[in-house]
């Protein structure tokens, strides 16, 4: 007996689960085209006269979509049939909007109409308190808004985003419409819900990837950062914070202090031009990151900081005196101050040479000006000193990033009754992210950009927004079975040997 | 070479074609990802059941027919927010599209012939005919073109409703959380046992007043019950479906299945002529139930 409600409990439990897996955004790749092939055009194995052997592939093949002819590119492997991306995009829909804020705490009125159902952003901005849960009668210290509405099928929904800290948030549920006012319980900011992804402007978590440091990992956020007049993506990693431990009257600290910012990219497009990023999104299919360019086109970037490269001349094994910047990842442009750390205190120092070797290769030494100079530039320990804390005061520099890549930073020692020269390294990434991808501008003038319900590209104008298939005209042969695959339908398919 | 070529759909199996399977729901060759995910979250948050209604919502459903929303129907309340008509029904049958606007004195005020050939067999024609209805409200609900869509395909329904044994709380003011209540009856006989008109009236055990408008039940007593109560579905959806059914026993089929001659005792036309459509339906259904013949 015990048994059979424990399977039904079950039962239903993994229904539920299953239920909320299918609301996800990805849909996973679930449906693929075929072209079986007639015998004359099977892909055969083939020695030639020179004694090369192998099997021989279709020398192009095409297909028609909406009576345009598109070659098609072989994947050799099946997981770059998958990850392929496209060259161009392909439209899908256009829609109408009137309004992208559906509602807004600000101005409560009846929710807007949403003209195509999709996931909702709930934006919680400027909140001065977050209550705990004997500040409001029935209030259990979870945060939360309250959302009422229907689904795609017109089924009457209910969603509780629970709102752990100001930010912006994205419904699991996919609405039509909003049957009733959004309700907020447990913070004072203001709430504003808006149809899509809608990300304008704002920070966003990498919903598939952590921010991991030697000192701790939390969420991935990214947030394109305006420093005169260039954006830069900034990456930055936040601990797990909730609106409650600071957004207090009696508490005095902010988001700052619950965040590190981890670098600033310069994005490149995939000829290392910089190009001006306005708004992105991460993709659900392969988690990378989509980018909308100021001239309507998208650049396709892998997501991630720069490894460091192993330096052209290598320290010492025993090093006495460090360079310390303030940061290891800096922006194209920004002057960040550094010092010197007389670490170990072996001996008496007798002289220090800082070099440093730009990413273009061209050394220079830092003189007592702070300035960097072609000659080599010598700074002496106090010789009268018999102690080795007496005879160095370490100090302040500053260096100008100008240039892209890693910046290697050397200080070389010399020990008063020692006649070997020690070297440390230290290095300073001013990072950058190169596109993998670039697709001409398919819609000129789109102000933003984001991921569907159903893993479509969606481009939007200020009334209006239109999809995009962001599937790539790719395919692969399966030879057991001498079967071409696609990701996309084409007609008049094709294959031509040479 | 044999080209051109015209590619097929071809199914990889996914984590949602595991749920879909579990829904009783496989995947059809040529449906979209998008298209099944809506189709399996269909099912799983309203499935079918063995009842008339359950059928009719759900049978469009294992072919990937979906019913279209069209419009809500809602009343336009008078401004103290009582309702607009005495008593409004609307019924979709078989054939018949119907508005009452006070159905137990039998006013009818919108009749249409939804019929396949029927003189109002547009979608249109509905919509023009409710548009007369100052009481009534029509928000469309589809960015779909609806012309040319057939009135016929009109989802079988009525704004009937019913409700069995609800709970009342031990308080005096029971909300049921619907609204336009028709009729209703009580488990605690002593505790409602005399109706009032209004709340003011309430004075004694056993006295209640139900504010039908808004759907909440004032006793004198705690009421601590249960309740069965009828209603006016209001908002009201108007569906159209690609596979429609209808009951068999829905008196409307009459002027589908049947042609009419003249009654020698009335003098009217009468359906009493079994047509080609209908000899088909009865013929496949004797073949199932042959002994309902003659019955």
């Amino acid at each position: 007996m015990w048994a059979d409600y424990f399977e039904q409990a079950l039962i239903e439990d993994i229904k539920l689960l299953a239920v909320d897996d299918i609301m996800a955004q990805d849909l996973g790749q679930g449906q693929l085209f075929q072209v079986p092939l007639l015998e004359e055009d099977y892909v055969v194995f083939q020695e030639d006269d020179d004694g090369n052997e192998g099997f021989v592939y279709p020398f192009s093949v095409t297909g028609d979509i909406d009576s345009s002819t598109i070659t098609l590119t072989r994947a050799e492997f099946f997981e770059n049939f998958f990850t392929a991306l496209p060259d161009t995009l392909t439209e899908d829909l256009t829609h109408a909007v009137t309004s992208w804020l559906l509602w807004t705490s600000a101005a409560p009125t009846t929710p807007a109409s949403i003209v195509e159902p999709d996931h909702l952003t709930v934006s919680v901005q400027g909140s001065t308190i977050y209550n705990i849960s004997s500040e409001i009668p029935g209030f259990h210290g979870v945060a939360y808004v309250y959302l009422q509405g229907e689904d795609l099928n017109g089924l009457e929904i209910t969603e509780v985003v629970t709102i752990r800290d100001d930010g912006v948030f994205k419904t699991t549920e996919i609405f039509s419409m909003l049957t009733e006012e959004p309700i907020a319980v447990g913070f004072d900011g203001t709430v504003q819900v808006y149809l899509g992804s809608r990300l304008l402007g704002l920070n966003r978590q990498d919903p598939y990837r952590a921010a991991i440091t030697p000192e701790r990992e939390g969420p991935a956020l990214y947030e394109l950062m305006n420093v005169f007049g260039t954006n830069y993506l900034q990456t930055a990693q936040r601990f797990v914070v909730t609106g409650r431990s600071y957004r207090r009257p009696t508490v005095d600290l902010s988001l700052q202090d619950f965040e590190e910012e981890l670098s600033w990219q310069r994005m490149l497009d995939e000829t290392g031009i910089p190009y001006q990023p306005i708004s992105f999104d991460i993709s659900p299919y392969d988690g990378r990151m989509w980018v909308l360019a100021s001239d309507g086109g998208i650049h396709v970037h892998e997501v991630g900081l720069t490894q460091f490269e192993i330096p052209p001349e290598e320290p010492t094994f025993e090093h006495y005196i460090q360079v310390i910047p303030l940061r290891h990842r800096a922006r194209l442009g920004e002057s960040l101050p550094m010092w010197t750390w007389f670490r170990i205190l072996r001996a008496p120092i007798k002289k220090v040479r800082v070099r440093r070797v730009s990413p273009a290769g061209v050394t220079e030494y830092l003189d007592d000006t702070d300035t960097w100079i072609p000659a080599v530039f010598n700074f002496f320990g106090n010789n009268l000193a018999s102690k080795p804390e007496e005879s160095w005061t370490d100090f302040k520099f500053t260096n100008d990033f100008n240039e892209l890549g890693q910046w290697n930073f050397y200080c070389e020692v010399e020990l008063q009754g020692l006649t070997d020269t020690f070297i440390s390294h230290t290095a300073v990434y001013v990072e950058s992210n190169q596109s993998i991808k670039d697709i001409a501008a398919p819609l000129p003038g789109a102000e933003d950009m984001f991921f569907d319900k159903d893993g479509l590209l969606a481009l939007t104008l200020p009334n209006s927004y239109t999809k995009y298939d962001p599937a790539p005209d790719t395919y692969f042969v399966d030879i057991d079975f001498q079967t071409l695959y696609f990701r996309r339908p084409y007609t008049n398919v094709n294959v031509t040997y040479v | 070479m044999s080209s051109p070529y015209a590619s097929q759909p071809f199914l990889l199996g996914t984590a949602l074609d595991e749920v879909g399977i579990e829904a009783g729901m496989p995947r059809l060759k040529s449906e979209s990802m998008a298209e099944y995910r809506r189709r399996v979250m269909f099912q799983l948050r309203d499935p079918p059941d063995a009842t008339t209604d359950g059928f009719i919502r759900t049978a469009g459903r294992m072919v990937n027919e979906l019913d279209k929303q069209l419009f809500r129907l809602d009343l336009v309340l008078n401004p103290d927010g009582s309702m607009p008509v005495p008593d409004p029904r609307i019924e979709i049958s078989s054939s018949r599209f119907l508005v009452w606007d006070d159905y137990d004195n039998d006013s009818l005020v919108i009749e249409l012939d939804i019929r396949e050939q029927g003189e109002d067999k547009l979608v249109e024609d509905v919509l023009l005919a409710l548009a007369t209805l100052a009481w009534l409200s029509v928000e469309l609900l589809t960015s779909d073109s609806i012309e040319y869509l057939k009135s016929f395909r009109l989802r079988y329904g009525s704004t009937d409703s019913y409700y069995s044994g609800v709970p009342l709380g031990a308080t005096k003011m029971n909300n049921l959380n619907v609204k336009y209540i028709k009729t209703i009856s009580f488990n605690a006989q002593p505790v409602f046992s005399s109706v009032k008109t209004s709340l003011a009236a309430l004075g004694e055990n056993g006295d209640f007043y139900v504010d039908s408008d808004n759907g909440i039940v004032y006793s004198y007593e705690e009421a601590r019950s249960f309740c069965h109560f009828s209603a006016r579905e209001f908002p009201f959806d108007l569906h159209w479906q690609t596979i429609r059914s209808f009951p068999l026993n829905d008196e409307d089929t009459e002027r589908l299945y049947y042609e009419t001659l003249l009654s020698d005792s009335t003098g009217e036309d009468e359906y009493v002529q079994l047509n080609a459509d209908g000899a088909k339906v009865y013929n496949e259904l004797l073949k199932v139930h042959p002994l309902q013949w003659g019955e």
